[in-house]
């Protein structure tokens, strides 16, 4: 059987990969499809040897010991501030609405001009409402664009309280036919993110560190 | 909201599963500890609980997520060299699909690849030698080695395409 030399390169660029640049392994992984496709099913295989073999047998209370030492304790308080961040901008953002004065509202949740926090409009239920069906996948898509067409099939809007999280890249599925609460609660397991439904807005913000 | 005990039921549940789905993808049992458990702590600081229905999926999709999140901050020599997935098409393969494909490309190999290529195939990816090591211990030349797992691919790659 003849044999691929871009596969040849392949196996032999893994052995020792700190012999070439990012691009230079990029290059080789994408020489032809047929090398792109003996990556992953060399991927596929390390997994798959892993997965086949029984599972080890999990202490699980020892476990959830090693978590309520290590990370329950640490942690314990860090939900309640973040929560009361959330309904105190959620409070003002609804008073300041009422008062015509939106934009202000946004800019005392950041005052650099930079990180200025951005409503994304709500749609009108009628017309605006996407017509989509089934799981969506957003391959290396900015937040705000994900954001536009899923608050859009709920009737929702968005405020970035901050804008660097407008940009931020993912790769996700959404199920339309899923709640939003369950595609919020799928964003927010991405480090850094922090999503809130609140009404009919969805905030969107990075995650606050607890105050030393 | 959701409290210690919920918690604690839901850990004991599925710990477990979510475990080895972690190491799975990981390769690593303390990285692979540290994904599952940062999951149970945002369940708790974000106050989630998923639908009765969902738990499970909501569950695995977070363990998913949370390694290839890992995965995505090392550097790329460190993907490459541990053969982690790098492609987002992949990654974002239902779950169940994706162990599915995973044990199906394992059982081709053992079933279908003739000697010596099944046992080049299985020290390189379940042994996780190297060719160097491979070529030391069946005291072959490294060519010889490179060609047969070039082979066993491309073999694979055409009878079961994954």
């Amino acid at each position: 059987m003849e044999t691929n030399p871009n596969i040849s390169r392949l196996l032999e660029m893994l052995d020792n990969p700190e012999a070439y640049s990012d691009q230079e392994i990029r290059d080789i992984i994408n020489s032809d499809d047929e090398t792109r496709r003996a990556y992953q099913l060399m991927v596929a295989a390390k997994q798959g040897y892993i997965h086949k073999q029984p599972e080890k047998s999990t202490d699980v209370q020892a476990a959830w010991q090693r978590f309520e030492s290590k990370k329950l304790k640490v942690k314990k308080d860090k939900s309640a501030s973040v929560s009361i961040f959330y309904k105190i901008a959620a409070s003002l953002i609804g008073i300041l609405m009422l008062s015509g004065i939106t934009l202000a509202a946004f800019r005392i949740f950041s005052p650099t001009e930079e990180q200025q926090p951005t409503e994304m409009p709500a749609p009108t239920y009628q017309s605006s409402t996407l017509n989509v069906s089934g799981a969506i996948r957003f391959s290396d898509v900015r937040l705000d664009s994900i954001l536009t067409v899923v608050s859009s099939h709920y009737g929702k809007a968005v405020c970035f309280l901050d804008t660097t999280a407008q940009e931020l890249r993912l790769s996700t599925m959404w199920n339309c036919e899923d709640s939003l609460s369950v595609f919020i609660a799928t964003l927010n397991e991405f480090d850094g993110l922090l999503l809130k439904e609140e009404g009919d807005t969805v905030f969107v913000g990075t995650e606050i560190e607890e105050a030393e | 909201m959701i409290d210690k005990t919920m918690l604690h039921r839901l850990f004991c549940q599925y710990y477990s599963e979510m475990i080895h789905l972690a190491r799975t993808l990981l390769y690593a049992d303390e990285e692979a500890e540290d994904v599952v458990q940062d999951i149970f702590v945002r369940l708790m600081e974000k106050d989630i609980f998923p639908p009765d229905d969902k738990v499970k999926s909501y569950l695995m999709t977070a363990v998913r997520n949370g390694c290839i999140n890992r995965i995505r901050r090392k550097s790329m020599t460190e993907q490459i060299r541990s053969l982690y997935s790098i492609e987002a098409e992949t990654d974002l393969m239902l779950i169940e699909q994706r162990l599915d494909t995973l044990d199906a490309v394992c059982d081709f190999a053992d079933s279908h690849l003739s000697e010596p290529h099944r046992t080049i195939f299985r020290l390189r990816f379940k042994e996780d030698l190297t060719l160097k090591e491979i070529a030391q211990q069946l005291d072959m030349n490294l060519k010889t080695i490179s060609k047969y797992l070039s082979q066993s691919i491309q073999e694979i790659q055409r009878l079961y395409r994954h």
